[in-house]
């Protein structure tokens, strides 16, 4: 952890998002809301030399946690990547992140006539139909998306 | 079955209790005619409609049950903004069954979240249509015996047709059933319509009708929309791209049958009503038939 800390510095407690490709880190700043969440401090590390896959972008969330539809959601986006969740300056949990099999709210329909995208009180759900390549089918409408679709709403 | 939106949650026993209760409720409909006594049906037709509709009213009428409902939109509160589900939570106070047909795909998933009384969907968008496509085997069982081991060509807009995907779904719940999907390459089945059937019925997809049609059972022919397209032209270039008439038809077999979900405009020639192979206007009344077996099974 040394070298990647002289970077940006460790948090106290909150989420390391680690090893995400190169330029998706903006997308999971949007993803998880960031943007407007003033209740967290986010430092971004991008294009850090790593051994293992060459550039990475390291996030650092300091004061929040991921919901299970935060993690399914990142795991469309950028599967692979490491989430650490720290505690009192200590890491208490590292996982990598995989391709969820479905995936609730955060993403919306790409159906424009799909009844979620009016206003009713439910929340969007998809199924994950394959992981490669990556197809998302509405629970709803039945509509399929594909990687780009998912992508294009985090851009 | 709590609700009915959409056929891909049968079972083929499922189907087949409503078949054979159809046919039961036609040979003795006077054995029904109280079975409804007492209960409402509420109509909720978000999208005009007139067949489908009157086929419930119809159906739920023949069981001694009483109907309300609006069929306009622009009367109905959704025109003020009402959600689905506002809707649909009023109309469970108000019925014992409700029908809903409506422009939006999803809107049956979405009602049936909120939905304390049984919900049918009398199809929504270019979704499915399941009480059609329970209707058309009916239609298909009545003449052949059987759901199984049928040849089936399917002809016209399939991609934007709602009745498609549901009988496909209640084809690929028997054994040995092979499809031939016919249209326009701009209006063929859907992708995750085919990836659903896929394994379970066998298919083949072509844009050209086969000479011959003497290995067919069953001719379902579709309605290209004019609703469902964007540009008028698209629709004017497709929408006599089939026309089914009696020299198309000069190979069928005598015991095929051709249906038609209707309204039909120009794809079946008038003159296929006088031949033996027309079955659509019968179709069309074993609606209500399927329609009362759907009901009775469902509201008790
Ligand atoms: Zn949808």
């Amino acid at each position: 952890m040394a070298k990647k800390d002289m970077i940006v510095n460790a948090i106290e407690n909150g989420t390391v998002i680690d090893r995400i490709p190169a330029s998706k880190s903006l997308m999971i700043v949007r993803l998880l809301g960031l943007e407007d969440d003033e209740t967290c401090s986010v430092a971004i590390a991008v294009r850090v030399k790593s051994n293992k896959i060459g550039l990475k972008d390291v996030l650092k969330i300091q004061g929040r946690n991921l919901s299970p539809d935060e993690v399914a959601a990142l795991g469309l986006i950028a599967p692979g990547v490491t989430l650490v969740t720290v505690r009192d300056y200590e890491v208490v949990s590292k996982t990598e992140v995989e391709i969820p099999n479905e995936v609730e709210g955060i993403l919306r329909c790409i159906n424009p006539t799909c009844a979620t995208n009016f206003r009713e009180p439910v929340v969007p759900s998809f199924q994950i139909t394959t992981k490669k390549p990556l197809l998302l089918r509405c629970n709803f409408c039945d509509r399929v998306m594909l990687e780009e679709n998912v992508l294009a709403q985090f851009i | 079955m709590d609700h009915l939106i959409s056929i891909k949650h049968l079972s083929k026993d499922e189907i087949l209790d409503i078949v054979q209760l159809a046919d039961k409720i036609e040979k003795n409909p006077s054995e029904y005619a109280d079975a409804m006594k007492g209960k409402i049906m509420a109509n909720l037709f978000f999208e005009p409609s007139t067949r489908t509709r009157l086929s419930f009213e119809s159906a739920f009428l023949r069981m001694g049950g009483q109907i309300l409902g609006f069929s306009d939109p622009a009367a109905s509160s959704s025109k003020k903004g009402e959600s689905i589900s506002d809707t649909i939570r009023m109309a469970s106070a108000y019925s014992d069954v409700i029908v809903m047909r409506h422009f939006l795909e999803g809107s049956g998933v979405v009602a049936s979240k909120v939905a304390s009384v049984p919900l049918i969907s009398g199809g929504t968008g270019i979704q499915e249509h399941p009480t059609q496509a329970l209707l058309d085997v009916f239609t298909i069982w009545k003449e052949f015996g059987r759901l199984d081991n049928l040849t089936v060509g399917l002809v016209g807009d399939l991609r934007y047709g709602r009745t498609i995907p549901s009988l496909l779904y209640a084809l690929s719940k028997f054994e040995n059933n092979r499809v031939f999907l016919y249209s326009p390459n701009q209006l063929r089945v859907r992708m995750s319509i085919l990836s659903d059937i896929d394994g379970k019925l066998s298919y083949e997809v072509g844009e050209k009708l086969p000479d011959d049609l003497k290995e067919f059972d069953v001719l379902y022919v579709t309605r290209v929309q004019k609703e469902r397209f964007p540009d008028e032209q698209m629709y004017e270039r497709l929408k006599d791209f089939y026309v089914i008439n009696p020299s198309v038809l000069e190979t069928a077999r005598e015991d095929m049958i051709v249906m038609h979900p209707l309204p039909r405009i120009t794809e079946i020639s008038y003159d296929v009503d006088e031949l033996p192979q027309a079955r659509y206007f019968q179709q069309a009344k074993n609606g209500v038939w399927a329609r009362m077996a759907i009901l009775y099974r469902m509201v008790r």
